[in-house]
């Protein structure tokens, strides 16, 4: 490799890093736990669950496949096959669906607006909504 | 010369797409990152590139990406690597017209410009913004998979040119 090949991958790499960690302080700082997680299948919000304590409200009703309220552990049609979200700790988790890499699943966790969990196979979206703002989109509409 | 070239381009397509296959199926299983892609068919690209030119690499990219998409992706997937494929082509075909660098940072311009452009085709299949945030953490894997690519492709061409220069044009 040549001097500017290093160059070149030393300043790819120094704004990876730079982009990755602000990614990082940004959703540990963004964190919330009196939100909303909104769950959308093929761009429409099928269903919402309330971070405080997990309450679910049901938007769509042919697409919530099923709801435990007890394990809090909520089903919902994707494009492949039912995708499994959990409540857990003031956020959700996908746990099961079906798609060739199961990305979906190693997303983890999340109650930061700014990490939205993507089933791009099954065409689902879970991204998390702040309690302000789902007051002011209220008072817009 | 010509049935020769088209021959060995044909060889060589048939070659990426094996080796897109092997890395969707077989590899997936050996990391726990299902994100993380080697891009082992980028190789052929890149030989291809700069051997035979940048039309004849452009081929073989959409010929790969529509062969697979028939035989094993869907619709979605072959929008992804479509957008991918598109950017990462140009940011390679950019580079490597700069004699400043070599093919090693062809192909990690090649392998950002893949997870780029996914990203954004993404964001726009899904609508959804919030997967920009993603960008980071495909990026930081993009620079160790496009330098193993690119010495690959680099070994590769050497021994072309030294071992098989009957296939060269």
């Amino acid at each position: 490799m040549r001097r500017n090949d290093l160059l070149l991958i030393g300043l790819v790499l120094a704004i990876s890093f730079g982009l990755f960690f602000a990614v990082q302080m940004l959703e540990a700082r963004s964190r919330v736990e009196d939100g909303s997680a909104e769950v959308l299948y093929q761009g429409v919000m099928v269903l919402s669950i309330d971070l405080e304590d997990g309450t679910p409200t049901v938007h769509e009703e042919a697409y919530v496949i099923e709801i435990d309220e007890d394990e809090q552990v909520y089903v919902v049609e994707g494009t492949l096959g039912p995708v499994t979200i959990a409540y857990e700790d003031h956020g959700v988790n996908v746990i099961d669906q079906t798609s060739p890499r199961d990305i979906c699943e190693h997303q983890g966790h999340t109650n930061s607006p700014y990490k939205a969990l993507t089933c791009l196979p099954n065409d689902v979206v879970i991204r998390i909504r702040r309690a302000a703002d789902e007051d002011t989109d209220g008072i817009i509409q | 010369m010509k049935t020769r070239r088209l021959t060995f381009l044909a060889i060589l397509l048939a070659m990426s797409i094996v080796l897109n296959i092997v890395e969707r199926v077989a590899l997936g299983g050996f990391t726990n990152l299902p994100m993380l892609r080697l891009g082992l068919a980028n190789i052929v690209v890149l030989i291809v590139l700069y051997v035979y030119g940048t039309r004849d690499a452009f081929a073989v990219l959409i010929l790969r990406i529509a062969l697979v998409s028939l035989l094993y992706a869907g619709v979605i997937a072959f929008a992804l690597s479509l957008s991918g494929g598109f950017l990462a082509f140009f940011l390679m075909w950019l580079f490597s017209r700069m004699e400043r660098f070599t093919i090693v940072s062809v192909s990690v311009m090649g392998a950002i410009g893949h997870a780029v452009g996914q990203i954004m085709m993404a964001m726009f299949l899904l609508e959804t913004e919030e997967i920009i945030f993603t960008l980071p953490i495909f990026l930081l894997m993009s620079v160790p998979t496009g330098i193993f690519t690119g010495l690959v492709a680099r070994r590769l061409i050497r021994l072309m040119r030294e071992k098989m220069p009957i296939l060269r044009y």
